[in-house]
């Protein structure tokens, strides 16, 4: 049969079960409208995960921070130098050893109010290029502060060996190997794949050190985490919500297969092919779902500005769980694509037709004859 | 010219096998009015079956002209109800929720005829059978002879070479059913042929040109 007539037979019968058809068409517009709610979240959540990364990382780079107990040997030390030439994004490292002072907390806080984090070395400390401005002192250095001998500046914050020390609850005097590795991102490489590379160096360098450790990366970490979690939630309900679409649309032909069962055996005998009827259902339910789902995604269109405040307050409700003030600097995107609700008509007539295969295998097995036989006896 | 050769049907297996039709040779004339005859379950039904391919032999052969439709495949068999065949059942088998000319149009939108030319044939053999002024109304809105009218016109729409009416008159009244059968009498005149499958004995004398008697499924 022409395309043009199926298309004719099918808008009739619509037009004749207009009350089958309309229950089943806002069945299914109620249900894909959550459908819809939970795509837009996840591809807007996915949308706007790797500029959450961006934020994440600092000003585009990952410090990773590495601390050996003692000496590394010189055979070791030639793995690692492997392992960070393997490694496309490291952009600095720099190393230091030796006896490290563990300092007082309470006692730095009264020299100056600096951040633990601004000491290193023995018994002797770098100051932070910021504070060079606030203490008056120039290019010079102070030879003091407090009672330790400032030995320079440095540029930028990664000195934070000494906090760790502090959490590992190790004595002074001890002699550490240190190895500060910054890994760079340029604008235009792919950020998903920076942070996998850091990753795997996290875990290749974790085999040489006491202790590997990176604030950027564990940051990551749990938005990765909660991400994940949140993903799985969306396909949960997505397919729960898919099959009760499906479930619906596939009673729906059961039904009119059902009702109109002489009607197909009528067609038959009147030269219908049995791939056209097939034809026929499959239309008809096309239409039906896409009615449906159209409808869904004009309510969501409509009331995009809505859904976009209710998306972003999950988004940064379920990021934020992670890691809450870092997120709240991020565009959130909204993301709805066109050809959604296309595919979703697509699959939901597939899989309803496979789930009423039986009715529909029930007119296609059977001759013309044998049908109308079973409706006259129905009679 | 339809000849069937040593046709038969049966129908389920084992104890529960019921020979319908048996070993049955006939040959129908073309432009004649062919009545078959029999009583409730003599295998009158199943015989037209056949020969519409509505159902399939279980043994022998059918030949429509040259073509012996029992070799043809599903689609074949499909196409050859579609352009040769018209039917008209007792019980109508027309869809009451639509309307007149469009159960009528219902076998030329299945040979995929144009919305123009079908709708012109159609109204053609709506003013032929008298029921033009129907057009637009619903099936289920009609007397059972106007019924009957409808489906003899979705019969004749795709212009077939045989018209096959089992019990047309069943469902009607005497004066209903003597106007369906004027009408048979008429798509003879046409230059069809028609079988029709009754158990009234008198109206096969009075209108067939030809009568077969079935019983037990064996033409006598």
């Amino acid at each position: 049969m022409k395309l043009g007539s199926l298309l004719n037979l099918s808008f009739l019968n619509i037009k004749k079960e207009k009350a089958r058809a309309i229950v089943t068409i806002f069945i299914i517009f109620v249900l894909s409208l959550f459908l819809d709610g939970l795509l837009v979240v996840g591809t807007s959540f996915y949308a706007s995960i790797n500029d959450t990364y961006g934020q994440l990382l600092n000003d585009g780079s990952i410090y990773l921070n590495c601390q050996a107990q003692g000496t590394i040997s010189d055979e070791t030390y030639g793995s690692i130098k492997k392992t960070l030439n393997e490694c496309p994004y490291v952009s600095e490292v720099r190393t230091s050893f030796g006896k490290v002072t563990l300092f007082d907390y309470d006692y730095l806080e009264s020299i100056g109010g600096i951040s633990l984090s601004d000491y290193e070395g023995k018994n002797y400390v770098l100051l932070n290029e910021e504070y060079r401005d606030d203490y008056g002192i120039g290019n010079h250095y102070p030879t003091l502060f407090g009672d330790l001998e400032v030995k320079g500046f440095f540029s930028d914050d990664r000195f934070d060996a000494i906090a760790d020390l502090n959490y590992f609850q190790y004595g002074t005097d001890e002699s550490f190997y240190f190895l500060n590795i910054a890994c760079h991102i340029e604008e235009t490489e792919d950020i998903n794949d920076f942070i996998n590379s850091s990753f795997e160096l996290e875990d290749d360098l974790d085999g040489y050190f006491y202790s590997v450790g990176s604030s950027e990366l564990g940051n990551v970490s749990q938005v990765k985490k909660v991400s994940s979690l949140a993903l799985i939630s969306f396909v949960i309900t997505t397919i729960i919500l898919f099959f009760l679409s499906v479930g619906t649309i596939s009673s729906s032909i059961i039904i009119s297969l059902d009702s109109n069962y002489y009607l197909s055996g009528l067609y038959k005998a009147l030269g219908m092919k049995d791939k056209d009827v097939l034809s026929l259902t499959a239309i008809q339910t096309f239409t039906e779902s896409l009615s449906g789902v159209l409808l869904s995604s004009a309510l969501i269109f409509i009331l995009k500005g809505t859904v976009h405040d209710i998306t972003e307050n999950l988004f940064l409700f379920t990021t934020g769980l992670a890691i809450s003030s870092d997120i709240k600097m991020i565009d959130f995107h909204f993301s709805f694509p066109f050809y959604i609700p296309m595919i979703m008509a697509v699959f939901f007539t597939v899989f309803s037709l496979l789930f009423a295969g039986r009715s529909i295998l029930n007119i296609i097995s059977k001759s013309p004859g044998a049908i109308m036989s079973e409706e006259n006896c129905h009679e | 010219m339809i000849k069937l050769v040593n046709v038969s049907k049966t129908y389920g297996e084992k104890d529960g096998r019921v020979e319908a039709l048996k070993s049955t040779n006939l040959l129908i004339p073309d432009h004649e009015l062919v009545a078959i005859l029999g009583k409730t379950g003599s295998g009158k039904t199943t015989l037209l079956n056949m020969i519409g391919a509505l159902d399939k032999p279980t043994t022998g052969e059918i030949f429509f002209g040259d073509d012996d439709i029992t070799k043809m495949n599903e689609d074949e068999l499909a196409d050859y109800r579609n352009r040769n065949i018209g039917y008209v059942f007792q019980s109508f088998y027309l869809d009451d929720s639509s309307s007149v000319i469009d159960n009528v149009m219902m076998p030329e939108i299945i040979a995929g005829i144009g919305k123009e030319k079908r709708t012109q044939k159609a109204r053609k053999y709506l003013t032929i059978l008298g029921i033009s002024e129907k057009e637009s109304t619903k099936v289920r809105d009609l007397s059972g002879g106007q019924k009957q009218r409808v489906a003899v016109a979705r019969a004749l729409v795709n212009d077939p070479d045989v018209i096959l009416a089992d019990e047309p008159t069943g469902n009607l009244d005497s004066e209903n059913g003597k106007e369906v059968l004027e009408l048979l009498k008429t798509i003879v005149q046409m230059g069809k042929t028609v079988i029709l499958v009754t158990h009234n004995v008198a109206d096969a004398e009075k209108y067939a040109d030809v009568i077969f008697t079935i019983t037990d499924g064996v033409i006598q």
